[in-house]
């Protein structure tokens, strides 16, 4: 086997070896560092750590694309994955035509990166994620287990280049304490979760995220079956980000050009409710989408989605701009092994000034929505779900018992066209959507 | 093999160095390719490379992972060294000197995935186009996707384990929209199987696509189902997402270990009626959940889970084995090189009963007949699951009245296997990927038709 090179010869050897033969290509290479530990019982149950590579190649012919990827560096396997990329260009025959972006002026963000988090002992991360399991455990004697809970960090870099003279590269970290705490009193069970994301390690309060964990499971408790019928719902922040994600890409305009989403034809149109404004925000710091340039190295720009329920803009790349005649917004994304597509940074739904006790309090009966459990019952082509849920009922603004073992139902769509207000808590996590809870005047509820 | 043994031993004793009871490394070879049409037009086709190794200790039942892909000589002693200083045992063991054995598959397999042209598979998915857009012209769009998986794995322990299969997995899946007066509805089909390219020349792709457009237009003209309890038959084939979801979860050690399953303690104890026998089997040949080794090197097992209706085993892989005492059943399963491996399911299916599906339908006044069911997930704490139907009907007075849209089930793990009064006499499989843990693996879920006497159906109040 001959010798393997690093990341960034590996690069330079693709680029140079594809200027000599007159071949436009694109190498993304990603470098991967992680780290997760958790604890079951105090006792050590998992100790991940990693450090991985990926490199990813785009060829171009006549407008078309062609991909292959390799984790193996070594001349002879890189020639080959540009050979395998070079055919692949060949077999396909779509409409759009794609070309590769001829350079890329961007604003650093070192601000994605924070150089302190690289600095914490393994150490205090052990005992970070102990802390939080005791501390769930100890809240109650019904907490039985935290079944998954952890803390974990990460560490990305980014390298796209291309052959007309794109070279960029950013890096980016952050960490997050997870728990999920199981209770049980008597048959009866419960879980609830906690999290907390940042890129500072001292943001994270251990015990807290397990604390909150053992007291959103404890509420649980006793949970009924509510009676079938049309309610007045809040999706708290956490539901409502689930829901959001699963309709986030309809503002593609990959999916409107395809036929794929039910937003087409809707541009400049209000489809929302006019509490509902959406922007797409790369420089949003706290969020994790956060990047300095997109897949094809566009600079980042901020795009208005929806302002006050009416449908601004679509997400877009180079290759559907000029197809759609729209504007670029530096929101082209793509994987080693994925083809060039669009996607959100931080969509963000801009929070309200309702607290959640003004939310519940908006009609005699509601029905509060925590959870939503797995994606299975959305149906992405019209936007109808139908999905398993855990809530709480609200008489006239007082709590009154936690209801499980049932379905909520509507239009995704719809449902956002019904939101009369907006909670002031934005929720961040993992997700490319961040979203503050929200007042929707009727979903349907499946129950008894 | 892709790593040689006496590479993997020093790797081995490296990993011992801080006192671990037990070492092993992973080492895994992968080659990819996925093609896509779309708007009638080749648009995706990538091919590529996942390359990699993990590492794995034990001290007691406390486990260290690590992985990389740099998997030279030094890169590897440096990570298995680093991985052995993060937790101290009280004394250094040697390891056991590595026996290389070949495990024979048990699975037949033809061509390589290189050895078939590229422009044929892409071929392949015209014949769903055609025959999606020829069936009905409310037909909007058909998305094809072929893919082929060529997978070399290699396990070697310090117990002397140096074992290596390859494991070819091909995959398809079409899906089409249909879309009349602003209404939009999807239709699906798939087939993957552990099976080389061979088998696409046997697959009737047009059929396929026919089906997947009759679902999406039939969709189109149904009404939503209603919100109630009631009874539901679901069909045989996929319909056995239901167990997968409602149950099998719940019986991998890595829930039963952490006292997060409602199966907890309940061995050789009634779980469900006596009609109902539900098995896992990683040894059925050339089906998509089948190895003949699994992840941590053991051979595949047929392992019965529920004989008629007393639940007899858990499904163990080696650290739930270390953790509840239970025997492993060759059930430790990962994606790839970046998880380690954790109980699994492989194929697993309710077993065919002597009731007919027209029986079942017959005794149902109001009730729902789920023919194709989707996806779902389950909490396995609670048991509490939930799955999707994909194409169903209202039944009445014993008749299949008409067609329903936008159900999702709902229900508790042994509440609903106490719920099965009936089951088929027809038992299907089919092929589906599943999340958890250790990441997606590839897996069947199977049933004859059963009837399950009550159930929240979550349509529109």
């Amino acid at each position: 086997m001959n010798q393997e090179m690093n990341l960034n010869e590996a690069v330079n050897y693709l680029i140079d070896k594809a200027k000599a033969g007159d071949i436009d290509l694109e190498v993304l290479a990603i470098e991967n560092k992680n780290f997760k530990s958790s604890f079951q019982k105090q006792k050590l149950d998992q100790f991940d750590f990693s450090t991985t590579r990926k490199i990813g190649l785009r060829v171009l012919k006549n407008g078309h694309e062609g991909l292959a990827y390799t984790e193996r560096f070594s001349r002879e396997i890189l020639d080959h994955t540009l050979e395998e990329a070079k055919g692949n260009a060949t077999l396909i025959s779509s409409d759009y035509e794609v070309e590769l972006l001829g350079s890329s002026q961007y604003e650093p963000m070192n601000e994605l990166f924070n150089t302190s988090l690289t600095h914490v002992s393994v150490e205090e991360k052990l005992a970070g994620a102990k802390a939080m399991e005791k501390a769930a455990l100890d809240k109650d004697s019904k907490v039985q287990a935290l079944p998954y809970n952890g803390f974990s960090d990460f560490e990305v870099s980014y390298r796209l280049c291309n052959t007309k003279g794109v070279d960029a590269t950013y890096k980016k970290n952050g960490c997050a304490a997870f728990a999920n705490a199981l209770v049980k009193d008597g048959d009866d069970a419960g879980m609830g979760v906690d999290l907390k994301v940042s890129r500072n390690f001292s943001d994270i309060d251990f015990e807290h995220v397990g604390r909150r964990a053992a007291e959103r499971a404890l509420r649980r408790l006793g949970a009924k079956q509510p009676k079938s019928g049309k309610y007045p719902v809040v999706l708290e922040n956490k539901a409502a980000q689930s829901l959001i994600g699963m309709i986030s890409s309809y503002f593609s305009a990959k999916n409107i050009h395809e036929h794929l989403s039910p937003l087409k034809g809707k541009i400049k149109t209000k489809v929302f409710s006019d509490k509902i404004t959406i922007v797409d925000d790369p420089f949003y710091k706290e969020g994790w989408g956060s990047q300095p340039f997109d897949a094809e190295g566009s600079p980042s720009k901020l795009t208005p989605l929806v302002k006050n329920g009416v449908i601004e803009n679509w997400l877009s790349n180079s290759v559907l701009a000029k197809k759609m005649n729209i504007e670029n917004t530096a929101n082209a994304t793509r994987s080693p092994e994925s083809s060039l597509s669009i996607g959100p940074t931080n969509m963000i739904i801009q929070k309200g000034d309702s607290s959640m006790e003004d939310l519940v309090r908006a009609h005699a009966e509601i029905i509060k929505i925590t959870n939503i459990k797995g994606a299975a019952g959305f149906n992405a082509v019209s936007g109808d779900f139908s999905l398993e849920a855990e809530g709480e009922f609200y008489k006239n603004g007082e709590y009154a018992g936690a209801l499980k073992n049932f379905v909520l139902s509507g239009n995704a769509i719809e449902a956002l066209a019904k939101v009369e207000a907006v909670g002031n808590d934005l929720y961040i996590s993992p997700s490319s959507v961040i979203c503050p809870s929200l007042l929707v005047s009727e979903l349907s509820i499946a129950g008894q | 093999m892709i790593l040689q043994e006496s590479l993997l031993q020093k790797v081995i004793d490296a990993a011992l160095s801080g006192g671990a009871d037990f070492a092993e490394v992973y080492v895994e070879d992968t080659y990819s390719s996925n093609f896509r049409l779309q708007d009638s037009k080749p648009s995706q086709a990538v091919v590529g490379q996942l390359y990699g190794a993990g590492i794995r200790l034990f001290y007691g039942a406390e486990q260290i992972y690590t992985y990389t892909n740099d998997l030279s000589e030094a890169s590897l002693i440096q990570v298995a060294t680093t991985a052995a200083k993060a937790m101290s045992g009280p004394q250094v063991i040697k390891a056991q000197a590595l026996t290389e054995s070949l495990y024979d598959s048990i699975h037949e397999y033809g061509r390589l995935p290189w050895e078939m042209d590229k422009s044929k598979k892409l071929a392949f998915l015209n014949h769903y186009d055609k025959a999606a857009r020829g069936f009905s012209s409310l037909v909007s769009q058909v998305v094809g996707v072929l893919s082929e998986t060529h997978k070399k794995v290699q396990v070697a322990n310090s117990l002397g384990l140096n074992v290596s299969e390859t494991r070819n997995y091909m995959n398809t899946m079409v899906q089409v929209i249909a879309e009349d007066q602003g209404v939009r509805e999807v239709g699906m089909e798939r087939e993957a199987s552990l099976t080389t390219n061979e088998m696409f020349e046997t697959l009737n792709f047009d059929e396929m696509g026919k089906r997947a457009a009759d679902q999406a237009v039939r969709m189109i003209q149904a009404d939503y189902a209603p919100a109630a309890e009631m009874p539901v038959v679901i069909d045989n084939g996929f319909g056995g997402v239901i167990f997968h979801e409602a149950c099998g979860h719940g019986l991998e050690t890595t829930s039963v270990a952490k006292n997060a399953s409602v199966f907890c303690d309940r061995l050789d104890t009634k779980v469900a009626e006596s009609c109902v026998t539900a098995i896992d089997d990683g040894t059925i040949s050339n089906s998509y959940g089948s190895l003949s080794m699994d992840d941590e090197g053991q051979p595949t097992q047929k392992t019965t889970l529920i004989e008629n209706g007393i639940l007899k085993s858990y499904l163990v892989d080696q650290m739930g084995s270390i953790k509840t005492g239970y025997k492993p059943t060759g059930s430790g399963r990962r994606q790839d090189y970046r998880f380690a491996p954790t109980s699994r399911m492989r194929n697993t299916y309710i077993d065919a009963g002597d009731s007919t599906l027209e029986e079942m339908i017959k005794d149902i006044d109001y009730g729902l007949y789920a023919k194709k069911m989707g996806g779902g997930s389950v909490t396995p704490g609670t048991g509490d699951y939930n799955f999707s139907v994909q194409e169903g009907y209202l039944v009445r007075n014993g008749k299949i009245e008409k067609p329903v849209k936008g159900a999702s089930l709902i229900g508790s793990g042994i509440d609903t296997l106490s719920k099965i009064t009936k089951v088929g006499n027809e038992l299907k499989l089919a092929p589906g990927s599943c999340g958890s843990a250790s990441g997606w693996v590839p897996v069947t879920v199977g049933q004859p038709a059963v009837l399950v006497s009550k159930l929240v159906v979550g349509g529109r109040a």
